[in-house]
Order: C-alpha cells, then sequence, then structure tokens
C-alpha cells in the first residue's frame, strides 16, 4: 500500500510546473558548476602549491648544508595549505584564507659594541600570514561561491519546501484525504509514502544534476579523484539527501498544523529564507563582531614591546662580555644567551599564537551561532567531509603548531648525536655546526584526510541527522492525531 | 471609491501575521546589522582620527624638503563615510590613507592590510541587503493574493459591483500595499538612524539626510517593482497559491541566485591576473632611472654624488631613486669647510637635475599601477555591475551605495584628488627652487615653512553631481515600475473576474 502512495505521489510531483521548473533550475545550476569550476583557477593553484613547497624545500636543504646550528635559527621555511581536494562540492573561501604560515626568523639583527660584536637572527617561530590573496579584487563585494553546498543548500531546499508545503493540508481542503483514510491504509504510511515520494522528487534531478557535474569536471581532467574520494563524495550525497529531508519533514510538519495550503507555504518560506541567507549571513557578521581581534596595531605595540624588552636585556649584562661568536665554548656565556633566547622565543610565540587563536575563536564563535540554520550545518559538514573551508586551515593551523615541536625535538635529538656540540638550546654556537642531511630532517606535509574530515564534521552531522529525525516525528506525530476535515 | 479600498487594503494588510512577522524580522535585523556597522564606523573614525593627528605632528617636524620626499611625508586622507552604515560599498576594503611625495606614486589600488585573514568568510551585511532582501519577500507577500485571493474568495465581483473602475481598484489595491510596506521600511529607517545617532562620532550633515532621503527614495521604487510583479502574477494566475510558487522563484532568482551566480562566474571565469609584469615593468622604469641619474654624474666625471662632504650623512629609499639628508659638520663659528660647500655645490646641482627626473619616473610609475588597476580590478567590477543590474537588487545596490557616497566612483574621485595633489606638491618644490636648494638637504641658513606647504582636503561630492548619476538608475526602476504597473492594469481589464 506504501507504495501506491508512493507511486501516486511521484506521478504528482513529476507532472507539476514546480516540478520542471526547480529541476530545470537545479540542472543549470549544477552544470554551471561544473563548467566554472573546471576552469584555470584550480590547476593554477594546485601548481603554485607545488612550486611553493619545492622551492621551501630547496631553501631548506640550503640550510640544512650550512649547519645544525644554522638551521635551527632559521627554521624550517614556509609552511603551505594543500589546496582542498573536493573544491567543487564546497569552496569553503578557500581563496579568501591564507595559503601559508612563515616558519622562519622575521628579522636579522646585527649589534656591534666597542669590544662586542656579534650578530644573530631573532629565533624562528611561526608567523601566521594574514593579508588577503592578490588574486582577490578588493572592489567587489564579497559573494557565496556556487558549489554543491550553495545549490543543494538553496535549490534543493527550496524545492523540497514546494513539493510538500501543501501535502496535506492540500488534501485535506479539497476533500481528498479523508477519502483515502476510508482505504485500509495505515496513517502512518500515507505520512511515509509522501516523505518518499518528495525525497525521491527532489533527488531526481539532484543526483543527476550532480552526476552531469562530475562529468563535465572530470572531461574537464581537473579533478583526480581516488578512493577516499568516492568514499567522501558517496558521505556527500547521502548527507545531502539528509538535509533534504529536514526540509520535507518541515513541509509535511507544516502542512499537517495549519488549515490553509497558502499559509503553509508563507510559514515555509519564513523558515527557508531565514535558514539558507538571514541566518548564516547576519549571525556570521554578529559572531564575528562580538569577538574582539588583536588589531593589527595592538601586535605591532606588543611585538615592539617585546623586542625593546630583549633589547634591554642584553644590554643589562651580555654586551660587557664577548659575544658567544667571540668566545666559543664558553658555557656561560652560551647559556646566558640560550635563556635570552628561549625567553624571547617563547614570548613571541605567545603572542603570535594568541593573536591567531583569537582570530580562530572568532570564527568558530561565529559559525557556533551560525549552527541555527540547517542550511550552515549542511555546508560546515560538507567543508569537513570536503576537507576545504575553515576546517581545513583550523586543522592545518595545528599541524604547523605540532610540526613546530617535532622539529625542535629533531634539533635537539640530531644536536645529542654530536659529541663535540656544547649542547646548549638554543644559541646557535650552542649546538652542533655540522651540516645536516636533509632528507633527515622532518618536512611538513599539510594532510587533511578522510578521518580528520570525518571527525571534523562528525557533530554537524549528527546533528544534521537529529534535525531530520526529530522533524519527521514531529511530522508523525501530529499527523496522527490531526482532522481528516476541515472543521 | 478609490480611498474607501486604500483604507481596506491598509487595514487588511497591517492586521496580517505575515506583516507583523516581516515587520519584526525586517526591525530586528536592521537594528543588529546597524549597529554592528556603526561600531565599525566608530572604529573606523578612532582610527582615521589618530593617523590624521599623527601625520599633522609628523609635518611639524619637516626641516629641509627632502623631508618631505622622505621621513616626514604629506599624507591625503579619505574620511570615513557614515553613511556606510546604509551601504557598505567599498568602505573599508581599499586604503584610505596615503603618503604624497614627488617621487612617490600613490594611487596604487590594492587591498587594505586589513590583518584579519577571515574578513571575508562571511558575506557583508548591511541595512539595504537587509531591506533588499526581506522587505521584497514582504512586498510579494503583500501583493500574491491581491487578485487571485478575492477571485477565490469570490469577493472580486462584490468589489468590482460597487462603481469604480478595475483600474481604480488596482491602483487602491497597489498603494494600499505600498503604503503598507512603506510602515515596516520607514520603521527601519529610523531604527537605524537612531542608531547611528547614538555614537558619538557620527555626525549627519545635511548633505547626508538628502542622502538618506534618496536611499529611501531608491528602497521605495524597488519594493515597488516587487509589489508590482507580485500583482501583475496574481492578476495572471487562478490560485494565490499558484501566485506565491511563481512569485517565490522570481525572487529567489532575481535577489538571491543571480547576483550570487554574477559575483561568482566573473571571479572564476575572468580572474585577476597577476600583477607580475606590472611589476616588473615597474622595476625596469626604476633602473632606467637610476642609470639616467647615474649617466649625469658620468658626465661630469663624478663617482658619487657627494664627495668630498664632512659630515653626517642618511638616506632612505622607497619609491623612485633614494632621499639624501646631511648635516655638513661646521666649525666653532658656524662656517662649513670650504671643501664641504664646494661639494655641496655639486650636489645642489645633481639634485636638481635629479629630482624633477625622479618626479617624472614616479609619474610613468603611477600610470603603469593606473592601467593595471583600470584594465583589471575595475574593468571586472564594471563587468560584474554591469551584468548585476540586470536585476533590480543589484540596481538598488549599485544606486544606494552612489547615494552612500561609498561605491568606486566614490573613492576613485579622491584618489584622483590625491594624484592631483601631488601634482601640487610637485609644483610647489619647482616654484620655490626647492629641488635644488641648499634648504633641500640642510637647514643650517634657512627653515621650511611648513604654512604655506600645500594642504589637503578631500573635495565631497556635490549634490547635483551626485543627482545626475543617480538620474538614469532611478531613471530604469521607475520605467520598471511603469511597464509592470501598465502590464498589470492590461492584463486586468482583459480577465475574467469569477
Amino acid at each position: 500500500m506504501l507504495w501506491t502512495i508512493v507511486r501516486r505521489e511521484l506521478l504528482d510531483h513529476l507532472i507539476s510546473l514546480r516540478f520542471a521548473l526547480l529541476s530545470i533550475l537545479t540542472l543549470l545550476l549544477l552544470t554551471a558548476n561544473g563548467l566554472v569550476f573546471s576552469g584555470e583557477q584550480r590547476a593554477a593553484a594546485v601548481s603554485r602549491y607545488n612550486s611553493d613547497v619545492r622551492k621551501a624545500d630547496e631553501e631548506l636543504e640550503q640550510r640544512c648544508s650550512v649547519g645544525l646550528g644554522h638551521l635551527a635559527e632559521r627554521g624550517p621555511g614556509n609552511l603551505y595549505r594543500r589546496p582542498g581536494r573536493l573544491f567543487f562540492c564546497v569552496a569553503g573561501r578557500d581563496q579568501h584564507i591564507p595559503s601559508r604560515i612563515e616558519g622562519g626568523t622575521h628579522s636579522g639583527h646585527g649589534w656591534g659594541g666597542k669590544e662586542f660584536n656579534y650578530s644573530w637572527h631573532m629565533p624562528w617561530n611561526l608567523n601566521y600570514h594574514l593579508d588577503t590573496p592578490a588574486q582577490l579584487n578588493p572592489v567587489l563585494p564579497s559573494f557565496a561561491e556556487l558549489d554543491w553546498s550553495f545549490i543543494i543548500g538553496m535549490v534543493a531546499s527550496l524545492m523540497a519546501v514546494l513539493l510538500t508545503y501543501d501535502a496535506i493540508s492540500g488534501e485535506r481542503q479539497r476533500g481528498t484525504l479523508l477519502l483515502m483514510m476510508t482505504n485500509p491504509i495505515p496513517r502512518d504510511s500515507v505520512l511515509l509514502g509522501k516523505f518518499l515520494a518528495a525525497l525521491l522528487t527532489v533527488g531526481l534531478p539532484l543526483l543527476t544534476g550532480l552526476l552531469i557535474s562530475l562529468l563535465i569536471l572530470h572531461t574537464g581532467g581537473r579533478v583526480d579523484l581516488d578512493g577516499a574520494d568516492w568514499g567522501r563524495l558517496l558521505l556527500i550525497v547521502a548527507l545531502s539527501l539528509v538535509y533534504v529531508a529536514v526540509f520535507v519533514s518541515f513541509g509535511l510538519l507544516i502542512s499537517t498544523w495549519v488549515r490553509r495550503p497558502a499559509l503553509g507555504l508563507l510559514t515555509l518560506l519564513l523558515i527557508w529564507v531565514l535558514s539558507v541567507e538571514l541566518i548564516p549571513g547576519a549571525l556570521g557578521i554578529l559572531g564575528m563582531h562580538l569577538v574582539e581581534p588583536v588589531t593589527p596595531l595592538e601586535k605591532e605595540r606588543e611585538s615592539r614591546e617585546l623586542s625593546e624588552s630583549f633589547y634591554e636585556k642584553m644590554r643589562a649584562g651580555l654586551t660587557d662580555q664577548p659575544s658567544p661568536s667571540q668566545a666559543p665554548g664558553d658555557e656561560k656565556i652560551l647559556a646566558d644567551w640560550a635563556d635570552l633566547f628561549n625567553d624571547f622565543q617563547e614570548r613571541d610565540m605567545q603572542i603570535k599564537d594568541g593573536a591567531m587563536d583569537r582570530q580562530l575563536r572568532r570564527v568558530r564563535f561565529a559559525r557556533q551561532l551560525t549552527r541555527l540554520s540547517p542550511t550552515a550545518l549542511y555546508r560546515y559538514a560538507l567543508e569537513g567531509l570536503a576537507g576545504t573551508g575553515f576546517p581545513h586551515y583550523y586543522a592545518f593551523v595545528q599541524q604547523t603548531r605540532r610540526y613546530r615541536n617535532r622539529f625542535v625535538e629533531f634539533v635537539l635529538q640530531e644536536d645529542g648525536g654530536d659529541s663535540d656540540s656544547p649542547h646548549v638550546y638554543f644559541v646557535k654556537e650552542g649546538l652542533s655546526s655540522e651540516p645536516v642531511e636533509p632528507h633527515r630532517v622532518p618536512r611538513f606535509v599539510d594532510r587533511f584526510d578522510f578521518a580528520a574530515g570525518l571527525q571534523v564534521a562528525a557533530w554537524d552531522l549528527v546533528a544534521l541527522v537529529l534535525l531530520a529525525v526529530v522533524i519527521f516525528l514531529a511530522a508523525y506525530l501530529s499527523f496522527l492525531r490531526c482532522d481528516l476535515i476541515e472543521a | 471609491m478609490f480611498f474607501t479600498i486604500l483604507r481596506k487594503e491598509l487595514a487588511l494588510h497591517i492586521l496580517t501575521l505575515r506583516f507583523q512577522i516581516g515587520f519584526l524580522v525586517c526591525v530586528g535585523l536592521i537594528s543588529v546589522i546597524a549597529w554592528i556597522s556603526t561600531v565599525g564606523f566608530d572604529k573606523r573614525v578612532v582610527e582615521h582620527r589618530a593617523i590624521v593627528a599623527e601625520a599633522r605632528e609628523d609635518i611639524a617636524k619637516v626641516e629641509v624638503y627632502s623631508d618631505l620626499s622622505c621621513n616626514h611625508r604629506l599624507q591625503a586622507h579619505r574620511a570615513p563615510r557614515p553613511l556606510a552604515v546604509f551601504c557598505q560599498g567599498v568602505e573599508g576594503r581599499l586604503s584610505d590613507h596615503f603618503e604624497i611625495a614627488h617621487c612617490l606614486a600613490p594611487g596604487q589600488l590594492g587591498s587594505m592590510h586589513t590583518g584579519d585573514p577571515f574578513a571575508r568568510m562571511f558575506t557583508d551585511y548591511d541595512v539595504v541587503t537587509i531591506l533588499q532582501v526581506i522587505l521584497s519577500f514582504l512586498a510579494l507577500l503583500f501583493a500574491y493574493d491581491a487578485i487571485s485571493g478575492e477571485r477565490e474568495t469570490g469577493t472580486l465581483t462584490l468589489v468590482l459591483a460597487n462603481p469604480g473602475s478595475r483600474g481604480q481598484l488596482l491602483l487602491g489595491k497597489y498603494l494600499g500595499a505600498l503604503v503598507s510596506l512603506s510602515i515596516p521600511l520607514i520603521f527601519s529607517f529610523l531604527v537605524a538612524i537612531a542608531i547611528m545617532q547614538s555614537s558619538p562620532y557620527l555626525h549627519l550633515s545635511t548633505d547626508d539626510w538628502a542622502r538618506i532621503g534618496l536611499i529611501f527614495l531608491l528602497s521605495l521604487l524597488y519594493l515597488s517593482t516587487f509589489l508590482l510583479l507580485g500583482l501583475l502574477l496574481s492578476v495572471n494566475t487562478q490560485q494565490s497559491v499558484t501566485t506565491l510558487l511563481w512569485g517565490t522563484l522570481c525572487w529567489v532568482l532575481l535577489v538571491l541566485l543571480y547576483p550570487t551566480a554574477v559575483l561568482f562566474s566573473v571571479d572564476r571565469m575572468k580572474p585577476l591576473p597577476a600583477q607580475d609584469s606590472t611589476v616588473q615593468a615597474v622595476e625596469e622604469l626604476r633602473q632606467e632611472f637610476k642609470r639616467e641619474a647615474e649617466g649625469f654624474l658620468e658626465q661630469r666625471g663624478k663617482e658619487k654624488a657627494w664627495d668630498g662632504l664632512r659630515g653626517s650623512r642618511s638616506s632612505s629609499s622607497d619609491g623612485v631613486g633614494e632621499t639624501v639628508r646631511v648635516t655638513p659638520q661646521r666649525d666653532d663659528h658656524g662656517v662649513i669647510d670650504p671643501q664641504t660647500e664646494e661639494a655641496m655645490r655639486f650636489a645642489r646641482e645633481f639634485y636638481a637635475f635629479q629630482e624633477p627626473l625622479r618626479a617624472e619616473y614616479a609619474d610613468r610609475i603611477e600610470r603603469l599601477w593606473q592601467t593595471y588597476v583600470e584594465n583589471h580590478l575595475h574593468a571586472q567590477a564594471g563587468l560584474v555591475w554591469g551584468l548585476l543590474r540586470l536585476s533590480p537588487a543589484g540596481l538598488l545596490a549599485e544606486a544606494t551605495s552612489m547615494a552612500a557616497d561609498t561605491d568606486l566612483a566614490s573613492y576613485q574621485r579622491f584618489v584622483g584628488q590625491a594624484r592631483r595633489f601631488r601634482g601640487d606638491l610637485t609644483r610647489y618644490l619647482e616654484n620655490r627652487d626647492a629641488f635644488g636648494s641648499r634648504l633641500w638637504f640642510t637647514s643650517i641658513d634657512d627653515e621650511v615653512e611648513i604654512s604655506s606647504l600645500p594642504h589637503f582636503a578631500e573635495v565631497p561630492e556635490g549634490f547635483a553631481e551626485l543627482l545626475g548619476r543617480l538620474a538614469s538608475r532611478i531613471g530604469v526602476l521607475a520605467a520598471l515600475n511603469g511597464i509592470l504597473f501598465v502590464a498589470t492594469l492590461s492584463a486586468f481589464g482583459r480577465k475574467q473576474i469569477i
């Protein structure tokens, strides 16, 4: 019996004008998505990443050949973020997010006194790159990207709403609801039938569109999907259906509640506009505004104070004695300088990491606020799965910090292996001056694999599924209790 | 009869739930957004004032003419625009402060170093965006059942049985809905203005009030477009639900999808070319300048501009070439020794030759950057706005940013003024023979008259000028309204009423 209802509903939907219009729209947009994303930009981003990484490697090797102390002082060089893999699913404003973190010294200093003479580099640190990329036109308004998450988030949900707003109330108004119920059908199969039919109706053009988009991207040669990517894609498609199910259930719920279909449509459209446009936009801006970022001026002042205190401490005792390069092997002098450098590095790290953390907290808070909207939940889950946008950047920052520790560990370990070294960390004369074999140095590779993405997306995924279930249950319960005829 | 319909429609609309919800959502969001934008404006003002004050202090430190080209440069500032609260435009996106010197090419329109890597994480929202999205939707909701709803309930025949033409009925319905729509619109403006007024930094001038008036007019015209679109659909469909369906589709396309699709496709399909070739051409010009300056020295048989100077010398370089400042050594009577005098004589000759050349090369570099900016950044933006104009939402965004003085053309006017100011400075220096004077690098026997230095004052756009630019946009919106109204009227005249 359930399938009779599903079949009837499906046929009803398929011959309706709204289905035709929205299907065409979906297909057009997804085709455009394929065409636009198979453009040059992706290839350019990948080749830029590759050449950047190569250049960074060469610099690292050059530093290795000078010696361990030099390498430890200058740091590993620039660390690059890999362009997101499934960028066409959800671009996540990847282009607007910094693509690298500099792991190097920020300034060189030489200082000559009367007898004292020493030149050094400030100890290296992670310098977060904070300006917008040059390929971005500053005079254009910021805009959403025409990726799957946008098209499905907007058009598929609209379709779901438009197909279901009169599912119950329409039949009640026409009087067919009562007729249907005179047949031996349980109420739940009616609702389930309507639910499945609407889901299928939306799913049909959606899946076709996604296939077209993939096909265009594939023939354009811009995507190289491996096994894990197909897994991600499957999950993304499944998640898209869950997202559509949320709106289908919403539609059914509202249509059992309201008397007139028009009123149901109004309510649903209001919910839809809030979810798709207003909550993600306005609450996002509000969230970004409520957490104050560290301003560039503030950061500049903190850095200036730090470097002033560095020089003050240095002049307070270290310039009266010979410098580490003038008196090599003097452990007292080495230790004094190592203390100075270590203090500086630690404080420098606190300032820079602190400023970055505040920025990250700000975005996370804004995203948290926008999670009121199912569309935002869906987009964030997709970002996690596709490995693009903010979740990827966040993971990238954490990875670079772990890499920083790994690099320091490597230096200590390598230094321990050299018996000629004074073993004073950290001043370059206190470490081994032997060249390092480049292949032994740990390299930074940005990784954001399926498991990591799933972990990031887990909560959004669960929330979206729960939302779908809860709303469907609510629709189910209210349908069980609703009147069959107009009072 | 006409007024009866108008009154009835008005009362009906105001009592509906959709009006109340729409009103609350709109005013609520506008208060949030207006507050955020006002705080943003306050921050920009504080920063602007600090920078201006610092620049003024800096100029007081000028001792020799060459200071003006390196250590203490003049600056051109663009004041924050209060009406950015209504329409953000390019406000805050681009540098509002330029250092001005004869040897420096300003106006290299690059993105501002915001220090905020996630500045573009979320779409920009301002008061006009909210109106654009919510009130246009409310307009559709007011109009969708105006005719088809009455036809459905059967009241249309009854209404038309009264004396009064169909045209009057339509006009009454249209105006009734427009007046009801203008209630949330007026409230939104009042709320936004009240929030703006609460800021200690924000003062609205008469000109600003006139501009707000224009923004109001534009918004009203925009809403009326959607109202008439709704009416047209309502006349042409049998059921009010069908009207709503079509109306929603049109609205989603015009307001949400089309602008995004345009911006995104232009960004991806016509990406900005890299700046490499321009950077390279600029570098070549720098080298060329260096060769010319060295050529002059060679011709005179000297190796350096400064030979035989006794005293200290400091130099700095950015822009084209380098600026040198010297403090000649003097004996106890304040007399410079003859060798240094001799060196200075040649140096003056050299700088009298080199500095105008520097100004000229800076001009050429500036033209290179200008070409890059105009051919790529502006061309891209021009394409985007040209396409966006096809949707009333894009038209509204463009026109309101003009009225709020935050559009690209307004910024360009500032850049042009900064450019002319640089010309003034160069002329000022030339007129005073500053380049070849002793005062160019040393203040031992004279000093710069700071009060006579040219001063930058931004000339705002006149209201008449603005009206001239806006006229075509207002005209297009009004014409759109006219066409839609006539179409609705003629369709309604021919339609069966039952």
